[in-house]
């Protein structure tokens, strides 16, 4: 497990990914570029909601589209409406995502227990 | 606040993050091991990507034997979404290079995701203290947990696969309650045409088409909203 060519992808790996993330940081503030990217256009305030949005999507849509049965299906639901119940009555955050985890594991426990 | 309160605020909203990462993250150590790879080599993996996603597929292309520049190709064009994190919560980090720049390597998805809401604030020390708090406990959550991963992961899995299989959970947990929070009457139609856009991409490519077909979804409602509204 010497070979070399696994240290060089790793670091070429860990060069590409840190480069995408420190490259908005060293843009110069007054640069037309930073003007464009950093402006504050109402259309780009959306942004950052539509990137949250796309992730809670993919989250939600890759596992049930690798699995798509009924138990695994019902879990996220049930997942899901527990993680927004909770947000919504409590507020916390991190309440409503420990809720969450416990109301999926729990169906998801059932949903195998019972198509065994 | 002192700074030892403002980190430790910044540990507890990075919680979430390490409850999602330690399951994700122990199946990375131990599906490296499981290769043959000594403990060190998925330590490695973790300690300087710091990408689930790029990690995996790398690995991956290591095991089948497929050029790693095809791999780091392709994560090179599923990173592309960190330039737009970056761009969005560039004003609230700190204005010194050397201070910006360890904050910025640990820009993960959900990093991200749990610092965006306070885009608005006013950049103070405290703020860069939280931010600080939040990378360092989901940075070390990911290394550590990738480790014990390495050292045991087969063993966990066997012994509470019940309890690890619920932490898969806390990821999409997470995303929800932070899109719950960043809903509002205002933005309301751009983001429905981005769940649409998220929907269509994730059915027909994967998470990096799904991202930019959001983006790209919410920012056309939000321009032809803005447009109508000026005539």
């Amino acid at each position: 497990m010497n070979d070399p060519r696994l240290f060089i992808a790793i670091g070429a790996m860990a060069l590409v990914t840190g480069l995408w993330r420190v490259v908005p940081f060293v843009i110069p503030r007054d640069s037309r570029l930073a003007t464009i990217l950093f402006g504050d256009h109402p259309t780009l305030r959306v942004v950052g909601p539509a990137l949250l949005v796309g992730l809670t999507v993919a989250t939600f849509g890759q596992p049930l589209l690798s699995q798509p049965s009924w138990g695994h299906v019902l879990s996220y639901g049930i997942g899901g409406v527990a993680t927004a119940a909770v947000w919504r009555a409590v507020g916390s955050l991190g309440l409503a995502v420990v809720a969450g985890i416990i109301a999926y594991g729990c169906s998801s426990y059932f949903a195998t227990f019972y198509s065994n | 606040m002192t700074i030892l309160r403002a980190l430790k605020r910044g540990i507890r909203s990075a919680a979430p993050i390490s409850l999602g990462y330690i399951p994700v993250a122990i199946t990375f150590g131990a599906a490296a091991t499981t290769f043959g790879y000594p403990i060190y080599v998925p330590i490695l993996f973790s300690a300087t990507i710091f990408a689930g996603g790029s990690q995996f597929i790398l690995l991956a292309a290591m095991e089948h034997h497929t050029y790693w520049l095809y791999a780091v190709g392709f994560c090179a064009l599923i990173d592309s979404r960190h330039f737009i994190y970056g761009s969005l919560i560039r004003r609230i980090f700190p204005s010194r290079l050397a201070a910006r720049l360890p904050l910025a390597l640990s820009l993960t998805d959900e990093v991200f995701a749990t610092v965006l809401p306070q885009r608005e604030a006013k950049p103070t020390r405290d703020l860069t203290i939280w931010i600080a708090g939040v990378a360092m406990a989901a940075y070390l959550s990911w290394v550590l947990s990738t480790a014990v991963g390495g050292a045991l992961g087969e063993v966990l899995e066997d012994t509470a696969p019940v309890i690890v299989n619920a932490l898969r959970f806390a990821l999409p947990a997470l995303f929800l309650g932070l899109t719950l929070e960043n809903l509002g009457r205002h933005n309301i139609h751009p983001l429905i045409a981005a769940v649409a856009g998220a929907l269509v991409g994730i059915l027909v490519a994967n998470i990096a088409v799904a991202l930019f077909a959001a983006v790209g979804a919410s920012t056309t409602v939000s321009y032809i909203r803005h447009h109508l509204k000026q005539t």
